[in-house]
């Protein structure tokens, strides 16, 4: 019983894990909504997605576990991707960063799509935290039946 | 709010050193007859480690949050809930242990 709620928990916390990678990558694109230059110097900054990937639970202490009947499968961030899809494009000539036409490249963010984004990750970890406090209840549970 | 984990792990973790440890220690006379007997006293001593690790692991975690070094703030929280619920079942395995021990030095002889 007890390896198996433990075992829950860590892929709980896998999740919280991701869901909090995805909102700093949010709140990283909302921040650099008009940021007309990307770290590296090249162009406007670049919107960023979080790739998630599933993967099996670590299984402890080396044990042998056949994975096909292990439920417990973790949630992983693989890569953080730019989004390569061109940006808005205003005139502004007086801008230090607008071009030969005199127009500005912003970033290809769009904050009405992210705030969506946000509220999606935002309720992906209140989801996870219940499912927590579920898994936990449950155990408390299993040790009432003794009582 | 960190404070206050530490505060409460730090508690469960000296609670288990002064009382819950000494006490089931004082457990294994219970059964002294054969090998069964033994090898329940080492389960539980195992389990006891096991447990105190996992408080010390979850103190830990709170400790370097509060410091600023640690990872993320619902690792401690699961870190802390896990050592809680391993001590409830430790609490509940020593009770029945208890229990078991007073009805039999109940028993008429």
């Amino acid at each position: 019983m007890a390896m198996d709620v433990y075992k829950s928990m860590d892929v709980i916390g896998s999740a919280l894990t991701a869901e909090r990678t995805r909102l700093q990558a949010i709140s990283s694109n909302v921040a650099n909504a008009n940021s007309t230059r990307a770290a590296d110097g090249s162009g406007p900054y670049k919107r960023k997605d979080v790739v998630l990937e599933a993967v099996p639970h670590e299984a402890a202490f080396g044990q042998a576990l056949d994975q096909a009947k292990d439920p417990y499968t973790e949630v992983r961030v693989t890569d953080i991707k730019e989004d390569d899809s061109g940006g808005r494009k205003i005139y502004s000539p007086e801008h230090p960063d607008a071009d030969e036409e005199g127009y500005i490249h912003l970033p290809n963010v769009n904050p009405v799509a992210e705030m969506a984004n946000m509220i999606s990750a935002d309720r992906a970890y209140q989801t996870n935290v219940n499912l927590f406090q579920t898994t936990k209840q449950m155990a408390l549970k299993a040790l009432e039946i003794g009582k | 709010m960190s404070e206050l984990g530490i505060g409460s792990v730090g508690n469960l973790g000296s609670l288990m050193l002064s009382g819950k440890i000494a006490d089931a220690k004082a457990q294994p006379p219970v059964n002294p007859a054969g090998g069964q007997a033994k090898s329940f006293q080492e389960t539980l001593k195992s389990a006891l480690q096991e447990v105190n690790e996992s408080i010390h692991g979850a103190d830990k975690a709170a400790q370097n949050f509060a410091s600023g070094k640690a990872e993320s703030l619902h690792d401690v929280m699961i870190a802390m809930e896990k050592a809680e619920l391993q001590l409830r079942t430790l609490t509940s395995v020593r009770g029945k242990m208890v229990e078991a021990y007073q009805e039999i030095m109940r028993m008429p002889v």
